[in-house]
């Protein structure tokens, strides 16, 4: 794993407590917001994520157990990914009524790929960081468009790396619905990714 | 991660991470700061209770306020006993000469 652990049985008020804190949200700040944007398709909705899913662990479970702060973490930022997703079924529904909620909704779309554009060029081959790149936009895409549960377990399971065990206690299910889940997201991904590969290899 | 499709998936997502340019990185270190600053700050824990608690306060003593005058203006028991004693007291004279009368004619 890439985030180091961090021992510490104080409470967020002491120094120490809050260096590891800090330590603790620096360390998931980027996969938090990566993950974010590939769910979401957009950086200002991913940001917004973000910031309330640390403001609520702080404020909610800085006197939790150190060892706790990560599931919990991803916890949150699933319910406020799903909680954005609700927002914009609600401003889809009534966009039409409120001025200014059709528009922010149509430019959703057109900021999916603008992010990638950013990522650092490999030091090898030009194509084949072009290639990488275009495969990431597309994984991304086919992520945000997987079933909420599959989704989620897909994020945890394969990008953060935790166990089975440890989905099942974040998403708070069982380990057989986790199991199923993942199976599902990685078939589902598997056969659109392999879909938009014959359509690029018959483009060309 | 059990396939190789699995880690080129990971690899690729975990790769998309480096993505996030200065400015993003520079506004998710401040959303950190704002959230520690939220959870150190105890005072505004206090805050939160403290308006409620001042506006009952604050209501309590109106209705103390403008309910206490009213009461002296309406007419009570007491007050109509205190004015009838007071009327006792204008017509003593009277009461004392009507007695004396009365012995008189019974004397």
């Amino acid at each position: 794993m890439d985030i180091p652990a961090f021992k510490s049985d104080l409470s967020i008020e002491t120094k120490a407590s809050r260096q590891a804190m800090d330590g603790f949200l620096a360390s998931v700040q980027r996969r938090a917001f990566a993950m974010a944007r590939a769910a979401s398709g957009n950086a200002d909705d991913a940001m917004d994520v973000v910031q309330d899913s640390m403001l609520q662990l702080v404020k909610s479970y800085a006197d939790r157990d150190t060892d706790e702060w990560r599931k919990l973490f991803y916890r949150i930022l699933n319910n406020k990914i799903n909680d954005l997703f609700r927002r914009r079924k609600l401003q889809r529904r009534f966009g039409g009524l409120l001025p200014g909620l059709s528009t922010q909704a149509s430019n959703e779309q057109d900021t999916v790929a603008d992010p990638f554009d950013k990522i650092p060029a490999a030091d090898g081959d030009p194509a084949l960081h072009l290639q990488r790149q275009r495969t990431i936009v597309k994984l991304h895409v086919q992520i945000s468009r997987l079933p909420r549960r599959q989704r989620e377990t897909f994020m945890l399971r394969c990008w953060e790396g935790f166990s089975t065990r440890e989905t099942a206690q974040t998403m708070g299910c069982s380990e057989g619905s986790v199991k199923t889940h993942y199976s599902r997201a990685l078939s589902a991904l598997r056969t659109n990714l392999d879909q938009l590969g014959e359509e690029d290899s018959d483009e060309h | 991660m059990n396939t190789k499709f699995e880690q080129s998936l990971q690899s690729d997502l975990r790769h998309s991470e480096q993505a996030i340019d200065v400015e993003n990185l520079q506004q998710l270190a401040g959303f950190r700061q704002q959230a520690l600053e939220s959870a150190t700050r105890a005072p505004r824990r206090l805050r939160r209770f403290l308006w409620p608690t001042a506006g009952m306060t604050l209501a309590s003593i109106l209705v103390l306020v403008l309910a206490l005058p009213l009461s002296p203006l309406g007419p009570t028991a007491a007050n109509e006993y205190v004015s009838d004693n007071l009327e006792l007291y204008d017509d003593l004279e009277f009461y004392y000469w009507l007695a004396d009368s009365e012995q008189d004619l019974r004397g």
